[in-house]
């Protein structure tokens, strides 16, 4: 459910730490430097990175085509191939059978038959697409504000730690407690206040 | 600053004590809703709320979809000690109509609908199709975090005292109605 979709699911966050000056060249660096790397025709068997808002296949972020007025939006992208195990179990089957008629044996060690599952998830990796799912981000700078158009948890924990790897910033969550300390403009006694406060019953 | 981990560990119940007290309020005085909103809005439960009660490590769950009418079995859970940790609110502000699910445990928002904008038919208004989009998200959720914020000032205040024996009272008489 993206930005600009009909019905919006948003987690919101503040932005702890400043980007060096100028801002708009760090915040440029920090998204192609982590941009999405393409993982077709690769081993790798997921990956994460950045990509440009509205064009989730072509992660171009030159000239900072992200800021758009008081926002820069772009996107988290993350590409995950999966294999069936029953897909590796049968190339598995046939590779060790190759092997054993090669060299005349009966049976492959424990190491062996773990050689061949690697071998064979490897080649597998290869040859599956990945599937990619997009996440619309919104960042306004001055406000600290920032916004991730999902509610997945796989997302979020994506989105903290290539946050802090691309920015060197950090990520706090706008939970009850958190958004009542950090964005309610409350005094020091009110925020002990806030601190010592414990559940209370609504039932008579 | 408390880390939001622990925070959300040490602290599960403001949100969905926000969630029920806004139920209270939307239920009893619409003109308290615009003031805790800051402006002058319209707030209603639509149609779902979802209430729950921890029960030692089990949670209890009632998941009321529907209108106003069976919105009943949502006040007797209240009675047993429940609280509401979901609900889809309509906002009318002017003549623009909202609507969001609100999870209380952390305050993400789901569903949000705004006002339609213009489709992008060219690149070229893509910029302005997110600031107008931005722009209504921004307004839906800045009633939602005024009136979370009046709640936290009021729940830390001292006429919580006297808040509190209301959303009893309304608490019991709607349930006895039934």
């Amino acid at each position: 459910m993206g930005l600009l979709s009909s019905s919006a699911t948003i987690t919101r966050y503040k932005v702890r730490g400043k980007l060096p000056e100028p801002v708009l060249e760090a915040a440029a660096k920090g998204l192609s430097g982590h941009a999405i790397a393409e993982i077709e025709g690769e081993a790798e068997p997921m990956a994460v990175g950045w990509t440009a808002f509205g064009s989730p296949f072509r992660p171009d972020f030159s000239g900072s085509n992200f800021e758009v007025a008081e926002w820069w939006a772009f996107s988290l992208r993350m590409d995950k191939k999966s294999v069936p195990a029953k897909l590796v179990n049968k190339y598995a089957a046939d590779l060790a059978s190759r092997r054993l008629a090669a060299t005349g044996r009966q049976h492959l060690s424990r190491e062996e038959k773990k050689e061949v599952r690697a071998e064979v998830m490897e080649s597998l990796l290869r040859r599956v697409p990945a599937v990619p799912s997009v996440y619309d981000v919104l960042w306004n700078y001055t406000t600290e504000d920032l916004w991730l158009f999902s509610s997945q948890k796989a997302a979020a924990e994506a989105l903290g730690t290539l946050f802090h790897e691309s920015f060197g910033l950090f990520l706090v969550p706008m939970y009850p407690f958190t958004r009542a300390e950090l964005a309610a403009g409350l005094t020091p006694r009110e925020l002990e206040l806030l601190s010592a406060v414990a559940p209370c019953s609504f039932s008579e | 600053m408390l880390d939001a981990t622990v925070a959300l560990q040490r602290y599960p119940f403001l949100g969905r004590e926000f969630l029920t007290w806004l139920w209270y309020l939307t239920e009893t005085d619409a003109d308290a809703v615009a003031e805790a909103a800051g402006e002058s809005v319209v707030v209603v439960v639509g149609n779902r709320i979802t209430l729950e009660k921890q029960r030692g490590d089990d949670t209890e769950r009632v998941a009321i979809r529907g209108e106003a009418a069976q919105m009943e079995e949502g006040l007797v859970a209240l009675r047993k000690g429940a609280l509401v940790s979901e609900v889809n609110l309509v906002v009318e502000i002017g003549d623009q109509n909202y609507s969001m699910n609100v999870r209380g445990a952390d305050l993400t928002v789901s569903s949000l609908k705004t006002p339609s904008t213009g489709p992008v038919r060219v690149v070229d208004e893509m910029e302005g199709a997110i600031l107008e989009k931005a722009g209504l998200l921004e307004k839906a959720l800045a009633i939602l975090d005024s009136l979370f914020y009046s709640f936290i000032r009021l729940r830390i205040s001292d006429a919580w005292e006297e808040e509190l024996p209301k959303i009893r009272r309304w608490v019991s008489q709607a349930a006895a109605a039934d």
